[in-house]
């Protein structure tokens, strides 16, 4: 939303493919939001994403289901590719929405970003991550996933507020909170080369993402320490282009 | 419709085999029937004067609730809009204000 203007709104389609009926989602939800947003990318392929409308369970894979088993790096995608992509000729997108939620104890989204970077490995053309508080860059990014002729793959962070324990108004705040602080940099990889898209110069310190949520309430100075420092060497080496 | 057997009937023959699993949805579509989930504590109202008509709090609601409408303003449709107040925190211009529905 940086590079646009204020009246860029007006320019996406008005035309609603999420229906508000068809979803029982908690007030303020990221994941919806993240939902409606892909919509309006994916428009007429919405088959894609039909069965993340509340009417059945997730049936996309989610992250608490993957992080189950796998330990090393690649083993958590797996599951998901196999499912979703059979075989490296295929061409298809996959979209995780990722709300941090099953993961055994609140983890700063720095410390896990095993996910895009194994789709990377696994021979994805286009993987991305994207936020629901960046809306013209999330629809950019699906619409060029799916746009892309080899396998695509988007990461998407949901803020939630059931989870993360906020209220429910924050939630788009919180988004940019992450990508603004450095946790969550939004970067997009076309056939292994790293470009990121919304570069912050100015960096706000993690403390005021881990602050405004309660589950990091037991995060002392210490932590806090580890996680801007984290938070930080990951994403100069994002800047030259290296994971 | 199948008719069903009489009640003594079927708790002879019936074992536990039968009894359908629990938690299960047979078909979807289950929430479309309902009109609003619940009633909202708070709901958005637009102040006129400071709308700037943007699109932002059309862009950013998660449940699809504000629409355009023939002027040009945005208003929450009711029936859908489950007041988490988003619409409220990201406005540039304060035009929107959460109040109790009345």
């Amino acid at each position: 939303m940086d590079k646009c203007g204020l009246y860029a709104p007006q320019l996406l389609p008005f035309k609603e493919h999420f229906l508000p009926q068809a979803h029982r989602a908690c007030m303020g939800c990221g994941v919806a939001l993240g939902v409606r947003q892909a919509y309006k990318a994916l428009e007429e392929h919405r088959g894609w994403m039909e069965h993340a409308r509340w009417e059945i369970p997730f049936s996309i894979p989610f992250p608490g289901s993957l992080v189950k088993d796998g330990k090393r790096d690649g083993d958590e995608v797996r599951p998901a590719l196999l499912a979703v992509a059979k075989g490296d000729q295929s061409s298809s997108l996959l979209i995780c929405f990722d709300n941090e939620a099953v993961e055994g104890k609140p983890t700063p989204a720095v410390f896990k970003k095993m996910f895009p970077a194994a789709a990377v490995a696994r021979g994805f053309q286009y993987v991305a991550t994207a936020c629901p508080s960046y809306p013209v860059d999330l629809i950019d990014k699906v619409r060029r996933g799916m746009e892309s002729e080899g396998n695509s793959y988007v990461h998407i962070l949901s803020p939630c507020p059931v989870g993360w324990d906020y209220e429910s108004e924050m939630s788009v705040a919180i988004g940019r909170l992450a990508v603004e602080s450095l946790l969550f940099p939004l970067y997009e990889v076309v056939t292994g080369t790293y470009r990121l898209t919304i570069d912050h110069p100015g960096k706000r310190p993690v403390e005021q993402y881990l602050s405004a949520q309660k589950r990091f309430k037991h995060f002392k100075d210490k932590e806090t320490r580890e996680v801007q420092a984290a938070a930080e060497k990951a994403y100069a080496r994002l800047r030259q282009g290296k994971v | 419709m199948v008719k069903k057997a009489p009640a003594a009937a079927a708790s002879e023959n019936q074992t536990w085999k039968e009894i359908k699993v629990g938690c299960i949805l047979l078909e979807e579509g289950k929430a479309k029937p309902f009109e609003r989930a619940d009633k909202p504590a708070l709901v958005p109202l637009w102040d006129k004067q400071m709308c700037v008509r943007c699109g932002l709090c059309y862009l950013f609601c998660p449940d699809a609730a504000i629409r355009r409408g023939a002027d040009g303003y945005f208003e929450a449709d009711l029936d859908y809009c489950k007041g988490c107040g988003i619409c409220h925190k990201e406005c540039w211009f304060g035009a929107i204000s959460m109040t109790e529905e009345g």
